[in-house]
């Protein structure tokens, strides 16, 4: 077993208690703060050599995003360690009952390609901050930054309690093979059952952060630059490689007319008349990704963008019309600046479109009306929900962050990550006194005694009457 | 099989249709379970008497009472725990609604176990329905009349598409376990969990798997001996010790071990009478492969005191076994049964160290009158749950969350914690289409000054 030594380290430490005190985690987690800090050139420099990474989506989202949760935590910790005290019946009135956090012990990270740092460094911060030992797993695709990340990471945080293994399929199926805690993993659907299955021998409880297609209605009362805008932003950052993009847009005819000249207007408000001159546009990851992504251009007729380069895997902002429900583009998350646009009647037929499909990560509606936005929630479910946005509702620390069904299970984000990486353990204390009072529940049983267990056990309606 | 098919289709038709979704149709439902507990309890009793001889007052202690309990605060809170949670908002969303959406998954699945048969189907059926979901419910085949009643009682008082109830046995179990569920809450142990979070993997269905292990019971030499020794006696020997969590074993100085025994000889007889078969408060072993494989457990053992049996009856006498070797086989598998060992350590630090070699146990339970005892023993172990002092009590109370960790489970149920465990928490953003200046700050073309802002 290839890792087994690594693991059995790590538990060593693990049961050690060294992880448990609050002034160890918090020490762990400002190194972290340096680590982002010192090394903020390396990342840049890094995803940029990856996936043509802007400087600006970097600082955004594998740098602020990331402090934003490192200072919510390092804020809060000593709260969210806190037994948290409960309320109990009659019977148990006078004791002692709470829930004590608990970290579990020696948990698992893997993370994908696409946001390399943030999507192993946020579930790390929670993992820390709950106490655990961890290993991390970070992608093999982004291979810069998979070795800045196995070079650098090490000599900030403890290497008996934390370390970085590197490899691709092999060594994550070796890796799955022992025993671990915990598994957070964020990546596709089809990896995540491999997860699940290998988790489950050892009885592992597990997060899977997956995707899917995530549905963009246009009404058509809406302000239409505004939408354009919106949409565009969230289509092209990171050129479509976010598992929370807008897949694809519904919309009517009408609103597809209206929309067009609005969104050739955004991309080139935003990335100017070539966006592969642009230093705000991104590149696809690697070759195998750009084939795949490149292919589903057939799909429909291009009606904005279309160009590619393989040598600088650059594909162009790209909008795709007369789009079909059968078209190979719409049988599988894009992960591409592609977007396709679907035409149906009505928001009934757009609701009743996303509802056929698996229950994405995210649905996005876009209308000035209220109620439409509240009728597109309503009827649908999704990890998450934006009305007349795109992405914004993961920036918020306070909120879950998470999948249903085919996009995934569990969340993570602010305290949510502390809670998954956590154990609610619940307590009572009770003390040796008042042994009369527990007489009524020993045998021999009899009705008058449980009558008395009745009424100390029970949570009355608020409208019974105390006396019956 | 295919009729099993055809029922799930039926729940996720009658799911999609929405009517599972109104707070009104949730609770008409939750009234009407209540409704069922209260007129048919004789009927209830009647069953649990059958498959494990409870005995009236125990078996409405033990599976009524809770589930009165729990629908009463399900009823109760459920506007509350529904309603969207509005969260701290930053700058850039200060003037927008942003909120934690409760909303139901869909068609889930609940396993019951055959140990406490009603109450382990009733339960998380409860939290199931208050959060707004189609449930398919599978009662165990062991305990076979409580599956018969229940597959009578609950389509004559709940909607019959929504809340089918499944029966069988392993064949039944492992085809339903094939098709598609958004989320499955399992009791029972840890070899059958792993095959059904093996199973739920396929569909990327989430689980909660309440399982078991050994439950340690650790008595300090200070402590009131006779009162920690007739709290342990009710809780071990209740339902002839078939519950997940019962003290499993005993963890004492041997200093005292013989007081533990006399203690608890005393309170047997206080409770049970001299004649235990003939107490109508014992209960007796689910069945025969059960009494073989408990009876089995004595072999090479010291029986201080019982180990009387009668295999017709399926009968065990609360039964104490001394100096137990902590690698005989009684120590290796949960017992389940009428058997309490009884293994000496010297020190509290040797009876931590034991814990923490073996898998992490559903409960735990200490008996001291040193409060710094106890606290170091809490954060030295780690259980699904533990008291001090006393047994089971910390499942009683409906706030705090029950379920194991590690080898005894995942997830948590019990009251509010039910209603969230078969509920997703859809992180909701309502932004207004105006108010496009603030936004200009995150479009590209990007520069330092953006970024410095």
């Amino acid at each position: 077993n290839l890792y087994a030594g690594l693991v059995s380290h790590l538990r060593a430490s693990w049961l050690s208690r060294k992880t448990r005190p609050m002034e160890y985690r918090v020490a762990q987690l400002e190194a972290l703060g340096h680590f982002l800090d010192e090394k903020k050139q390396a990342i840049l420099e890094a995803t940029a050599a990856d996936m043509g990474k802007p400087p600006f989506e970097t600082e955004l989202s594998e740098t602020l995003l990331c402090k934003n949760e490192l200072h919510e935590t390092l804020n809060n910790l000593s709260h969210w360690m806190k037994d948290k005290q409960v309320d109990r019946p009659l019977a148990t009135r006078l004791d002692s009952a709470f829930i004590r956090k608990e970290p579990y012990g020696v948990v698992l990270i893997i993370a994908p390609w696409n946001y390399p740092i943030h999507l192993f460094l946020v579930p790390l911060i929670g993992a820390i901050a709950a106490g655990n030992c961890v290993i991390i797993k970070p992608s093999e695709i982004s291979k810069n930054t998979e070795r800045l990340v196995a070079e650098a990471l090490p000599c900030y945080l403890d290497k008996d309690c934390f370390a970085v293994v590197t490899g691709g399929v092999q060594e994550s199926t070796r890796l799955l093979e022992n025993k671990f805690d915990y598994i957070f993993y964020t990546g596709s659907p089809s990896v995540g059952r491999i997860v699940m299955t290998a988790a489950a021998k050892h009885l592992t409880p597990v997060t899977l952060e997956l995707g899917g297609k995530n549905p963009c209605y246009v009404s058509d009362t809406c302000d239409v630059p505004n939408v354009a805008r919106r949409v565009v932003w969230g289509r092209f950052f990171n050129a479509g490689q976010t598992c929370i993009a807008p897949d694809y847009l519904l919309c009517s005819l009408e609103m597809q007319e209206k929309l067009m000249p609005a969104l050739r207007e955004a991309i080139v408000e935003f990335f100017g008349p070539n966006p592969q001159e642009s230093p705000d546009f991104g590149r696809i990851v690697g070759d195998k990704q750009f084939q795949r992504v490149r292919k589903l251009l057939c799909s429909g007729r291009v009606a904005i963008g279309g160009q590619t380069d393989e040598a600088e895997r650059y594909i162009a902002p790209t909008i795709l019309v007369d789009v079909q429900p059968w078209d190979p583009i719409m049988q599988e998350e894009i992960f591409g600046p592609i977007l396709p646009i679907v035409v149906v009647a009505n928001m009934d037929e757009a609701i009743d479109f996303i509802n056929a499909g698996p229950r994405p990560l995210a649905i996005y509606a876009f209308s000035s009306s209220d109620k439409v936005v509240n009728q597109v929630l309503e009827r649908t479910s999704s990890g998450g929900f934006c009305g007349n946005d795109t992405l914004m509702h993961v920036t918020l620390t306070s909120l879950p962050f998470g999948g249903i069904g085919n996009s995934g299970l569990g969340m993570y984000h602010g305290k949510f990550t502390f809670d998954t990486f956590s154990h609610c353990r619940g307590c009572l204390k009770r003390g040796m006194g008042r042994e009369a009072l527990n007489a009524p529940r020993y045998p021999p049983y009899s009705q008058k005694k449980f009558g008395i267990v009745r009424a100390t056990s029970k949570v009355a309606r608020k409208d019974d009457c105390i006396l019956l | 099989m295919e009729r099993m098919q055809h029922v799930i289709a039926r729940a996720r038709a009658a799911f999609n249709s929405g009517r599972s979704r109104s707070l009104e149709f949730r609770i008409q439902q939750l009234k009407a379970l209540e409704r069922m507990v209260k007129e048919k309890e004789k009927e209830i009793l009647a069953a649990l008497h059958a498959d494990l001889h409870k005995s009236g007052p125990n078996a409405y202690n033990h599976e009524i009472l809770g589930v009165l309990i729990e629908l009463a605060l399900a009823m109760e809170k459920l506007p509350s725990w529904a309603a969207p949670q509005h969260v701290k908002k930053d700058l850039i969303t200060m003037r927008d609604e942003v909120f934690i959406n409760f909303e139901p998954l869909g068609v889930v699945l609940i396993i019951g176990a055959w140990n406490y048969p009603f109450l382990l189907i009733m339960h998380p059926l409860v939290g199931a329905i208050a959060a707004g979901n189609a449930v398919v419910v599978k009662p165990s085949e062991v305990s076979e009349n409580t599956a018969k009643l229940m597959a009578d009682l609950l389509p004559q008082y709940l909607d019959r598409e929504l809340y089918p109830v499944v029966t069988g046995g392993v064949p039944e179990t492992t085809e339903l376990l094939t098709q598609r569920f958004d989320h499955i809450l399992y009791t029972g142990n840890s070899a059958v969990g792993k095959i059904v979070m093996a199973a739920a993997a396929k569909h990327l269905t989430p689980v909660t798997l309440e399982l078991g292990g050994k439950s340690p019971c650790y008595i300090d030499k200070d402590c009131d001996l006779a009162v920690a020794c007739r709290r342990i006696t009710w809780g071990k020997y209740m339902n002839c010790g078939q519950t997940c969590i019962a003290p499993d074993y005993i963890l004492c100085d041997p200093s005292i071990q013989s007081q533990v025994v006399e203690n608890i000889k005393a309170t047997l007889q206080e409770f049970y009478g001299e004649d235990v078969k003939s107490s109508a408060d014992y209960e007796r072993i689910i069945n025969k492969r059960h009494f073989k494989r408990v009876m089995g457990l004595l072999e090479g053992q010291k029986i201080a005191h019982g180990g009387e049996n009668d295999e017709a009856s399926c009968f065990i006498a609360p039964t104490i076994l001394t100096d137990v070797s902590p690698d005989s086989k009684v120590m290796e598998e949960e017992i389940f049964g009428p058997v309490l060992p009884i293994v000496t350590v010297k020190s509290v630090e040797e009876a931590i160290e034991f814990i923490n070699r073996r898998e992490k146990p559903l409960a735990l339970y200490v008996f001291s009158n040193n409060k710094k005892l106890i606290r170091r023993v809490l954060s030295e172990t780690s259980s699904g749950g533990m008291t001090a002092n006393d047994v089971f009590m910390h499942s009683l109370v409906p706030n705090l969350p029950f379920g194991g960790v590690g080898n005894s489970g995942m997830g948590a149920y019990h009251g509010r914690y039910s209603f969230e465990t078969f509920s997703h928490r859809r992180a909701c953003v309502i932004k207004d289409l105006k108010m496009e200046v603030v936004n200009k700050l995150r479009y590209p073309p990007g520069s330092q000054e953006k970024v410095d802002l």
